[in-house]
C-alpha cells in the first residue's frame, strides 16, 4: 500500500486552472506571464473562442493542458466548471489554483504561495479579491460591491479520495468544487487584483447587456448589482501596494 | 411466561401500553407501583409493591425495565429474560447520566425496542438486538387474540412480537432485525424518491442500505445526502458523512480505500497516527484488524465486534475489549483482560486500574456496594483520578434511590 502521507508538507506540485474565452486582447498575456512565475503547471478549457486565445495559450510552455470547445459551454456554467476540474485533476496535483484571466496576484501573495500549499493543517486558502474600476488604479468599494470584504476560495488541495461537486447551477457557479466548505481552510489577507471590470465605459455597458440577456429575471444573480454596473459616480478607492 | 415491568416514572408515564397485550405467552404481567382499576382491567396487568417485589423469585420472570435506574435492583434479582425500553431523556434528569446508564441497560439486556429512531440508529450500530417500536405503515402484518380483544398489528409490533416469542423460546432472532431493516430501508428509499434533495431522508436511506450490508447501493444516498448538508449550509457534516464512505469501502473489502478515504477526514497528530496503524496491518495481511478498526472509527461498534470476535491474536483481543468498553459490555471487557491476552498492554498499573474499575462498575450495577467501593479505593491507591469514579457511582445511586422513594410512596 501506497505510505505516502495525504498531506505533504513539502515538494507540492500548485497547477494554476484557467476558463477563457476571447481574451486575446485583453489580459490573459499578462496573467498567463505572470501565472508561470509561481505555478508549476497550467491547464486551460478555451470555450469556443473566436480569436487568436487559443493560440496565445499554446505559445506558454507551463501550459500542459488545453482543450477547445466547440460549442461555448458559457451558459451551462457547472458542466464548464466541472470539465476544467477533470482535466486540472488529470496532471496529478497537489494544489490547485483557480484563476480568471483577468486577475492577477499581488506580490506578496505570489512570495508566500509555497508557504501556503506546503503544510498539513488546512485544505483551501481564501483570498481577498478586489474589483478595479475603469482603470489599473483604483477599485469600486461601494454596497453592491464588497467581494473584497469576504475570502474567495481560490486555492485548495487536490485529495484524491475526497467527493467533490459543483451546485448544478447555469450561472455564478463557484470556481471551485463547493465541497471543499466542510475541510479546514485559511483566510489569508492576501490579494488578488480583478481587472474584468477595469475596462472603458463601453465595454461595461457591453458586459451590463450579456449579463441581462443571459438572467433577465436575476435567477442566478442579483438585478441590482447588474444594473449598478451602469452606476454614473461608483465610490473608488486608491490601491496601495504592499511592502514585501 | 410471567412479565414484570419496571416503569420509570410510574404506570402513568408508561408508553407502550398497547404493547402489554400483544406480549407472547403471556401468563400473569404485574406492575411494580400503583396502577389504576380501571387500566388493571383493560391492559390485564396487576400491580405490586416495591416491597413485595423484592420478595419474589424474579428468576422466573422476563422484566421490562423502563429505566436505566432500575438497573442494579432488576440485576440483582437474576430475571429470567430482561427487554429494555429506552426513552429519551426526561426533562428532570442528568442527560449525561441517563444516557450512558441508558446504553448499560441497552448492553445487560436480552432485547431492547425503543420508539425514538435515533436512539434505535445509534443502538443498531453498538449491538444486536434492537427494535424500533414506532413507524409508519397503515398496513395490517397480523392479528393477535388477548381475552376478548382482536389487535391487528402494524409492522413493528409483529416484528417486536415475533422477536420476543423467539427469545422466550431460547432461539435467535437477529432474523427480525433484519426485517425491520428491510421495511424501513423501503420507506426511506421510496420517500427519497419523492423528496430526492432532502439531505435527512437520504442519510437514513443510506444508513439502513448499510446495515443491510448493501454499501454499494448506500454511497450514493449518503453523498447525495452530504451535497445537501454543504447546498444548505451545514457544514459539519465531514464525520457523519463523508467518513461514512470509509465505513462503506470496510463493508465491500476495499480496505486500501477505506483508510485513504478515513485519512482525508482527520487533520490530529493521533489520528494520522492511527492511519499510519492500519496501513501497516494492511500490509502485513491484517484485513480484518484494519476492517474492525474502519467501523470502530464510524462508531459502528456492532461490526467491529462482530469482525474481532473470531480472531486470535492478542492484538485483535484489545481491539476487542476496547469496542466492548466502548460500548459498556463491562463483562465481556474484564473477561478479556482477565484472559491475560493483551500482551501488548504496555503498562501493568494501567491495566490493573482498569480492571479494578471495571469490576468495581459490575459490582455496582448489580448491587453489591461493599465489593465495588473496595474495588474503587483499591484501585485509587494506583491512580488518584480513579476516585471521580465514585463520584459517578454515588449521583448514580442519588438518582435510583430517588426514583426508587417515588415508586415506594406511590404504591
Amino acid at each position: 500500500m501506497n505510505h505516502k502521507p495525504i498531506r505533504k508538507t513539502s515538494g507540492n506540485r500548485l497547477t494554476a486552472m484557467m476558463q477563457v474565452r476571447n481574451e486575446a486582447n485583453r489580459y490573459l498575456e499578462s496573467v498567463l506571464y505572470d501565472l508561470s512565475e509561481f505555478v508549476d503547471e497550467i491547464v486551460i478549457i478555451d470555450d469556443a473562442s473566436t480569436d487568436g486565445t487559443f493560440e496565445l495559450c499554446q505559445s506558454f510552455a507551463k501550459v500542459t493542458r488545453l482543450i477547445k470547445l466547440d460549442k461555448s459551454e458559457f451558459n451551462h456554467e457547472w458542466q464548464l466548471r466541472q470539465r476544467l476540474w477533470d482535466l486540472a485533476i488529470s496532471t496529478d496535483p497537489d494544489w490547485l489554483l483557480a484563476v480568471d484571466a483577468d486577475e492577477f496576484y499581488e506580490d506578496l501573495a505570489k512570495l508566500q504561495m509555497r508557504d501556503l500549499i506546503n503544510q498539513d493543517k488546512y485544505d483551501w486558502v481564501g483570498f481577498r479579491i478586489y474589483d478595479f474600476w475603469g482603470g489599473c488604479t483604483h477599485y469600486r468599494e461601494d454596497d453592491l460591491w464588497l467581494i473584497h470584504q469576504r475570502h474567495t476560495r481560490l486555492l485548495v488541495r487536490y485529495l484524491p479520495d475526497f467527493y467533490y461537486f459543483y451546485p448544478r447551477m447555469d450561472q455564478h457557479v463557484p470556481r471551485l468544487p463547493l465541497s471543499y466548505a466542510v475541510l479546514p481552510g485559511f483566510q489569508s489577507e492576501l490579494r488578488v487584483k480583478h481587472y474584468g471590470w477595469a475596462v472603458s465605459k463601453e465595454e461595461r455597458y457591453e458586459k451590463y447587456l450579456r449579463y441581462m440577456s443571459s438572467d433577465p429575471n436575476g435567477e442566478w444573480g442579483s438585478l441590482e448589482q447588474y444594473q449598478s454596473i451602469l452606476d454614473e459616480y461608483p465610490t473608488l478607492i486608491e490601491w496601495k501596494e504592499n511592502r514585501l | 411466561m410471567k412479565y414484570m415491568i419496571f416503569c420509570h416514572n410510574g404506570w402513568g408515564d408508561f408508553s407502550y401500553k398497547r404493547m402489554l397485550k400483544l406480549l407472547p405467552d403471556r401468563d400473569e404481567v404485574i406492575v411494580v407501583g400503583e396502577v389504576m382499576k380501571k387500566d388493571e382491567q383493560d391492559y390485564d396487568v396487576c400491580s405490586i409493591s416495591l416491597t413485595n417485589m423484592l420478595s419474589l423469585d424474579l428468576t422466573e420472570y422476563t422484566t421490562i425495565v423502563c429505566s436505566p435506574y432500575w438497573l442494579k435492583t432488576v440485576n440483582s434479582l437474576h430475571p429470567r429474560y430482561m427487554i429494555a425500553l429506552l426513552e429519551r431523556c426526561p426533562d428532570d434528569q442528568d442527560a449525561e447520566m441517563w444516557n450512558k446508564y441508558s446504553e448499560i441497560l441497552a448492553a445487560h439486556a436480552d432485547i431492547v425496542g425503543t420508539a425514538s429512531e435515533r436512539i434505535y440508529l445509534e443502538q443498531c450500530l453498538r449491538r444486536e438486538g434492537i427494535f424500533l417500536l414506532s413507524g409508519e405503515s397503515p398496513l395490517t402484518y397480523g392479528m393477535v387474540n388477548h381475552r376478548q380483544d382482536t389487535l391487528f398489528l402494524n409492522d413493528y409490533e409483529m416484528i417486536w412480537f415475533e422477536a420476543l416469542s423467539c427469545m422466550n423460546k431460547g432461539e435467535r432472532f437477529e432474523q427480525w432485525t433484519y426485517v425491520q431493516w428491510e421495511i424501513r430501508c423501503k420507506y426511506y428509499v421510496d420517500l427519497g424518491a419523492t423528496y430526492p434533495f432532502h439531505a435527512t431522508i437520504s442519510y437514513l436511506a443510506a444508513t439502513y442500505l448499510y446495515l443491510l450490508g448493501k454499501s454499494s447501493d448506500a454511497g450514493m444516498y449518503v453523498v447525495n445526502s452530504f451535497e445537501q448538508m454543504v447546498l444548505h449550509d451545514y457544514l459539519d457534516c465531514l464525520d457523519s458523512h463523508y467518513r461514512f464512505l470509509s465505513s462503506m469501502a470496510a463493508q465491500v473489502g476495499d480496505l486500501e480505500k477505506a483508510i485513504r478515504i478515513y485519512a482525508v477526514s482527520v487533520y490530529s497528530e493521533v489520528d494520522q497516527m492511527k492511519v499510519i496503524e492500519m496501513r501497516l496491518w494492511l500490509d502485513h495481511g491484517e484485513d480484518d484488524l484494519v476492517k474492525a478498526e474502519i467501523f470502530r472509527l464510524n462508531e459502528d461498534y456492532a461490526s467491529a465486534i462482530r469482525t474481532l470476535k473470531p480472531l486470535n491474536s492478542s492484538e485483535s483481543k484489545s481491539l476487542l475489549r476496547d469496542n466492548y468498553m466502548q460500548t459498556y459490555r463491562y463483562e465481556d471487557a474484564l473477561r478479556l483482560t482477565e484472559e491475560g491476552s493483551l500482551s501488548h498492554e504496555m503498562d501493568s498499573e494501567i491495566s490493573l486500574v482498569n480492571s479494578l474499575l471495571i469490576r468495581g462498575t459490575i459490582h455496582m450495577l448489580h448491587n453489591r456496594p461493599y465489593e465495588a467501593v473496595k474495588a474503587i479505593l483499591t484501585a485509587t491507591t494506583v491512580e488518584l483520578s480513579a476516585l471521580q469514579w465514585l463520584t459517578e457511582m454515588s449521583s448514580y445511586e442519588e438518582s435510583a434511590e430517588r426514583m426508587l422513594r417515588s415508586i415506594a410512596y406511590e404504591s
